[in-house]
């Protein structure tokens, strides 16, 4: 066989005996692609080869690694993109860790609306919000202690978790419980918690202060000076339940209800201790409850500039 | 050969690829971008990198590996510099802008003279004067002085060794698709 590419080399070159012609028949028969492979390379044009002084060529670049070497170490691109990818992989879970682990953003209800805000917190408890009230709280609120900022008014129903009490922050005191229900009124410098359920702790700010109170008990924080009381007012949930109830109640405290629940302002003249009302209303409107009560009082009311001027002439 | 991996051993098997493969490879070059310097530039060019990504002993068929490296290299010159408009757009060989088929056709002429180039002086001397010079087997025998016996075992060398550099490359199996 390895005579065949003696026979093909004066084949190609028509130096082939007859003899030798019928093996290259052969040949061409059974290995028609070699056959036909080599023949086009052995005829491809002019064959003219130069030579190369690899000598000459193997100092150059020798001179050039050395003096480009240091310099041009080139990290190739695929450690690059190895080094890349292992670095996004860190980075996306240092990301994930910390988002998880440390992202906790505040979040703040604001109730600038008529209707009472409801919220649900992480931890099962809800708070209802009043009208221009806010509730500043943070995303994971319930990882220590559970703390939330009121300013304005909120009641408060908080689950029940002995380990983690639930403290709510006004800008003068700290009311702190296990698990109760309770309204907290915020004004500028006076704050008041009323207790529905439960047993409250309400504190000033830098706790030198502090009472617990019971259900029917609030408690009022003014310039740092925490004082405890029964709840002279028992429609101060209206807001929340809509229903204001009164039993015996003087004009005077009938006012109070009335200015709180309707956010409005009442002038009473001819005011007398001695006539007492009763009744109750459920989702009634101010004019509502002024129809009934002329009609029980027998009393003259108008409106000047949004006071409502009820005027009061005798008692039935 | 190339296990040896430290430095020294590294050295000696890299000057010795190098001196094997050098020439051959210009020449093969040489067919595609037809400047002299240019194809040594690209052939040292190439040796470089290799031997500073340490790729040579990583190699499987370390022929193969340095033809096809050379011929990569050789387009990308033609590319590049045709772009720049460089190049006049007729001497730019059909590989650039004809189908795969050419291509393999277009390789021929480059892989017969690297071929050429890297077969032993003696089998190159006899190859040469009846390729180039068209000469006989007899006249090839009194011109240097040898039998004619002798010069067809040279020729039949030649053409084993060029059938052999077409297998290993496998460029025989890809120039088999094709009919012709």
């Amino acid at each position: 066989m390895s005579d065949i590419y003696k026979l093909l080399a004066k084949h190609f070159l028509n130096e082939t005996s007859q003899e030798e012609e019928i093996l290259i028949e052969k040949f061409k028969k059974n290995q028609k692609k070699e056959y036909n492979l080599l023949l086009m390379l052995w005829s491809n044009g002019n064959v003219s080869v130069k030579d190369f002084d690899s000598n000459l060529a193997l100092k150059k670049i020798k001179q050039q690694k050395n003096t480009l070497a240091p310099i041009k170490k080139l990290i190739p691109r695929r450690t690059i993109i190895k080094f890349a990818s292992i670095a996004a992989i860190f980075m996306i879970g240092i990301f994930t860790f910390y988002y998880t682990n440390f992202y906790n953003p505040t979040i703040l209800k604001l109730n600038n609306t008529n209707s009472i805000m409801e919220i649900s917190l992480n931890d099962g408890s809800t708070v209802w919000l009043n009208s221009n009230s806010s509730l500043e709280y943070t995303k994971r609120f319930d990882e220590n202690n559970r703390g939330v900022q009121l300013k304005g008014e909120a009641f408060f129903e908080v689950t029940k978790n002995p380990e983690k009490p639930f403290i709510v922050s006004t800008n003068n005191s700290n009311t702190t419980v296990l698990g109760t229900s309770f309204n907290v009124i915020s004004e500028k410098e006076n704050t008041t918690v009323s207790v529905a359920t439960g047993k409250v702790q309400v504190a000033n700010k830098n706790g030198s202060s502090q009472v617990v109170i019971l259900p029917g008990f609030s408690a009022n924080v003014k310039e740092s000076e925490v004082i405890s009381s029964e709840i002279k007012n028992q429609n101060y949930l209206s807001w929340k339940t809509n229903i204001l109830e009164f039993e015996n109640n003087t004009l005077e405290e009938v006012r109070v209800a009335l200015e709180k629940h309707f956010n409005i302002s009442i002038i009473i003249q001819n005011e007398d201790s001695n006539c007492q009302f009763t009744g109750k209303f459920n989702n009634a409107n101010m004019d509502e409850i002024l129809a009934v009560m002329s009609y029980t009082f027998s009393l003259d009311y108008k409106i000047e500039e949004k006071n409502y001027i009820l005027t009061l002439k005798n008692c039935k | 050969m190339l296990v040896d991996n430290n430095k020294a051993g590294e050295e000696i098997n890299f000057d010795e690829i190098f001196h094997q493969y050098y020439s051959p490879l210009c020449n093969y070059a040489l067919k595609i971008v037809k400047d002299v310097s240019t194809s040594e530039d690209i052939v040292q060019t190439l040796f470089i990198q290799l031997w500073e990504n340490k790729k040579l002993n990583s190699v499987n068929n370390l022929e193969s590996f340095l033809i096809r490296a050379t011929k990569f290299k050789c387009l990308d010159y033609l590319k590049t510099n045709y772009i720049k408009n460089e190049i006049k757009y007729d001497s730019l060989p059909e590989v650039i802008h004809t189908n795969k088929k050419n291509i393999e056709e277009e390789d021929i002429e480059p892989l017969l003279h690297y071929f050429t180039a890297k077969l032993p002086p003696k089998t190159r001397e006899v190859f040469l004067l009846s390729r180039k010079s068209g000469l006989t087997y007899k006249e090839i025998a009194s011109e240097l002085e040898i039998s004619v016996k002798t010069v067809e075992g040279q020729m039949g060398r030649a053409l084993r060794m060029m059938k052999k550099v077409l297998k290993e490359n496998e460029f025989l199996s890809l120039l088999l698709f094709l009919k012709i």
